[in-house]
């Protein structure tokens, strides 16, 4: 019966034993709730819930009656709106929440001059909980919301309030619930997938988003690259669920590529751009390699593959659907993330058989060279889905060398395919070395390699091992199209080992890049291996691309890698993460557009290479070599016309072009450079909003700070040329924000200053006056 | 947890808009200030603006009609008249 539940609740709430069987009487009982409720409220209620507890025997079985007399007894006052009140009770005993609302609306009514903020809450509030407790009438539920409300309201007031004045009346539960149990669920649900930080996972999706973006080559891919980057600063710390983290064969983006596809680039690509990867690359191709499995997984591990970077494991896009290869690369990545170096993710998304292989050939690559830790490598070399422990571990040790090539290369060359026939491991030592220093460049890019790899590992595509050697020896392994992949690998990785000194940055802008490039992943191995090539020679751009290539394809894809490179040395070279945002959109943009981007970036790297336009070719080449070797291994690709249109451009253009536009990418980006990085508006604006925010938004936050930017600059020359200067003062500035409504007679400008901005600016804005009639900042 | 401003940064962003002008000395701090106060409008903007869909998450809708709104009373110059027409509740 409803009595003994109204009972409690009617003693609990404010002993308004309303009982819904007995509407007459328990209208008069719950307007004496009300009334008293109203009044001494916070003080009599908690003096009447210790009662009613004790009451609640008695009232269990009390009568109406009874109740009633409670209620008198515990809360006499009586105010002049019962009447109105109960009239509304009444009809609320029918028990239909609408009832149950006008109620709450009108004891909020009546409340909300006493205590606003009491009764919206409570009830909505309540209204909630009562639910899950018992089947009471509307009635009582509302009276025990209005009841504990007032016991329980510190916490949630402000919110509550809002909210529940927010939210329509009609239905008052449903939105405190929902936000109540959703709060409490989300972040749950995605705690439970990521294991590490929640940054990791926060990444992930970022990634993911990312990822699928580029992937689906949406015109949002820009703003997704944008929020990749900022994902990218945010340092995400993937880790790899991998059993086993395998030596990461090709970059991390091959990796990716293979297993997560776009996503796992995207959020390499901007791990990278923002970071060198140093032994990442190995990671990164894990990842790839994972990510065809576990897409979320390699997203993280990609932010691994920031951290880490270089690790890039290019293993490649490897096998496609390895679903072991995924967690290897993320677990690769987890712990490269950590490492910082090259988290070599478990490239599962290699396939298992050319992961093996290719871990084999890159643990041979490694051995020559280590950059920084062989234990990336060996990461990212773990993708094969074989499960050659060994070979991954190869892989990680030729990513640690490789990274910055890896990147590069891993992501195209990925080995998935062709693992099988490592074409020289030896050869792959020494080109490991020289990726090694690459692989730092290659972090970069190895986020764009990833991707690559990940596109192409989709395509089942052979995967590209991270990193130029890696990329080479998975081509090599992968078969048929490996195999003379791996042949101009081996050549590239000779070289790369030259270049390597003189590239690295380089390397790890293209293995950006080509991580990014997903797509262009088979391609980009053989160019990345072209271009590690280059790097090495330096001065023989030319002749690396010569080399390696045995096929033209091969070059062109060099040149593509290149392009990839430039691009992404470009963000890498420019710190901003921006630039390498854009790239990353040009990377997810389309699989076709990689190979002219790659040459795009080619040029660009080559303007920015520090190391020298040579350098930046060989780097350059190296991708297109990659792509090459991607383009030999995946003949189906989708974008083999691409990679022609690319290739017979990058072809001429290489000894040449390279320097040209690369003085104009240097300018141009030396142009894109004055942004604000997007990591700090992230975290401002994360800060600010204290809400969650999905990563699209923040493309927009991004373009409306852009857009404020210029009205700034507007209104600024503007106020000082109205004043006659030309230059902006702080007088000008204070207008500005006058108009804007900031400052105001009762807000002075120094109270914000105060506020928002931390001491050491309030020092140099606010002059001070201290003891000794000093003056600070002194005039 | 607040990070530095960017200063250079920031003085490169002007000078991209407008090269012929030129900066005081710690005019950029108070371009920083106007910017954080910018984010933060806007991001109160958002934030109400999901609350009122019962999102749990700022969503890419919820900041573009807040930086609509935003955009507008923006303008230091030019259009004064929407500035006034917005309720003042919006920005303080």
């Amino acid at each position: 019966m409803l009595d003994p539940e109204a009972a409690p609740r009617t003693s609990a709430s404010a002993g308004l034993g309303h009982d819904s069987g007995v509407s007459p009487s328990a209208a008069p009982r719950r307007a004496a709730e009300e009334r008293a409720r109203p009044v001494p409220r916070r003080k009599r209620l908690s003096d009447s819930r210790r009662q009613r507890p004790t009451m609640f025997p008695d009232l269990e079985t009390a009568t109406p009656r009874l109740l009633l007399r409670k209620i008198f007894q515990t809360q006499p006052e009586v105010s002049p709106l019962v009447p109105k009140i109960s009239e509304p009770w009444e009809p609320r005993e029918s028990g239909s929440e609408t009832h149950s609302e006008r109620i709450s609306n009108t004891s909020m009514k009546i409340q909300l001059p006493d205590l606003v903020s009491e009764d919206t809450s409570i009830i909505t509030f309540h209204m909630s909980r009562k639910k899950k407790k018992l089947s009471i009438s509307e009635f009582e539920r509302a009276v025990d919301e209005r009841f504990p409300q007032n016991l329980a309201q510190s916490m949630s007031d402000d919110k509550t309030l809002t909210r529940s004045l927010q939210a329509s009346f009609a239905t008052p539960v449903p939105p405190n619930t929902v936000e109540k149990r959703g709060l409490l669920r989300r972040p749950k649900n995605r705690k439970t997938v990521n294991v590490d930080a929640f940054e990791g996972g926060v990444e992930q999706n970022l990634l993911q988003i990312k990822d699928t973006e580029n992937y689906l080559v949406d015109s949002q891919a820009l703003s997704m690259t944008g929020t990749t980057v900022m994902m990218n600063d945010s340092k995400i710390t993937l880790n790899n669920t991998e059993l086993f983290i395998q030596p990461q064969l090709s970059e991390k983006s091959q990796g990716r590529l293979s297993a997560l596809e776009p996503q796992l680039l995207a959020r390499n690509t901007l791990e990278r751009g923002s970071r060198a990867f140093n032994t990442a690359e190995p990671e990164p191709q894990k990842e790839r390699l994972a990510s065809n499995v576990d897409p979320e997984e390699e997203m993280v591990q990609e932010d691994h593959e920031e951290s880490a970077l270089d690790h890039a494991d290019r293993s490649g896009p490897a096998s496609v659907g390895k679903a072991w290869s995924l967690p290897r690369g993320q677990q690769d990545c987890t712990q490269q993330s950590s490492y910082a170096e090259q988290v070599s993710e478990p490239v599962s998304g290699i396939q298992k058989e050319h992961l093996t292989l290719n871990v084999n050939q890159e643990e041979e690559m490694v051995q020559g060279d280590h950059e920084d830790s062989a234990l990336d490598h060996t990461d990212r070399s773990g993708p094969a889905s074989v499960g050659k422990a060994r070979s991954l571990p190869r892989d990680q040790q030729d990513c640690t060398q490789r990274n910055s090539y890896e990147e590069e290369v891993s992501g195209l060359v990925s080995c998935t395919f062709h693992r099988q026939t490592l074409s020289t491991p030896a050869v792959t030592t020494s080109q490991g070395r020289h990726l090694g220093s690459l692989s730092a460049q290659r972090s970069t890019r190895t986020s764009l390699r990833e991707f690559v790899a990940h596109v192409i590992e989709k395509l089942n595509y052979g995967n590209e091992e991270d990193g130029m050697t890696d990329t080479e020896q998975e081509m090599v392994k992968d078969g048929a199209v490996k195999e003379g992949i791996a042949r101009e690998v081996t050549e590239l990785q000779s070289n790369m080992e030259y270049s390597e000194k003189l590239g690295e940055k380089l390397r790890k802008q293209s293995a950006s890049h080509m991580n990014e490039k997903g797509e262009a992943r088979t391609r980009m191995t053989p160019v990345e291996e072209e271009v590690m090539i280059k790097d090495a020679a330096n001065q023989d751009s030319g002749k690396d691309v010569v080399e390696f290539p045995e096929s033209a394809g091969a070059r062109r894809l060099s040149r593509q890698s290149n392009a990839f490179f430039t691009r992404y040395s470009e963000p890498t070279r420019k710190k901003s993460i921006e630039p390498v945002e854009q790239t990353v959109d040009l990377d997810a943009g389309a699989v076709v557009g990689d190979m002219s981007e790659l040459e795009e970036h080619k040029t660009e790297e080559e303007e920015i290479s520090e190391d020298g336009a040579e350098s930046e070719e060989l780097s350059m080449e190296m991708p297109a070599f990659v792509h090459a070797t991607a383009y030999k291994v995946s003949p189906s690709l989708s974008t083999p016309r691409s990679l022609k249109t690319a290739v017979p451009k990058s072809s001429p253009k290489p000894p040449t072009a390279k320097q040209a536009p690369k003085k104009n990418r240097t300018e141009q980006r030396r142009k894109r450079e004055p942004a604000l990085p997007s990591s700090l508006v992230k975290k401002i604006f994360s800060h600010y909003v204290k809400m969650p925010v999905a990563r699209d938004a923040f493309k927009v936050v991004e373009k409306c700070s852009e857009q404020y930017f210029k009205q700034l600059s507007n209104d600024l020359e503007v106020y000082t040329k109205h004043a006659g200067r030309k230059t902006v003062e702080t007088a000008d500035l204070e207008l500005l924000m006058r108009r804007q409504g900031l400052v105001t007679d009762k807000m002075p400008l120094n109270v914000l200053i105060e506020r928002h901005l931390p001491l050491e600016y309030r020092k140099l804005l606010i002059p001070m006056a201290t003891s000794g009639n000093k003056v600070i900042p002194s005039k | 947890m607040k990070r530095a401003a960017p200063r250079s940064t920031l003085r490169g962003l002007i000078k991209k808009h407008k090269p012929q002008l030129r900066l005081a000395t710690n005019v950029d701090l108070l371009v920083h200030l106007n910017f954080l106060l910018f984010l933060h409008r806007l991001a109160e903007e958002a934030r109400i603006n999901a609350f009122e869909n019962k999102s749990k998450i700022i969503k890419l809708e919820h900041v573009i009609s807040a930086a609509k709104l935003l955009v507008n009373s923006h303008r230091g110059h030019v259009m004064l008249l929407p500035l006034l027409s917005l309720p003042p509740s919006r920005f303080l």
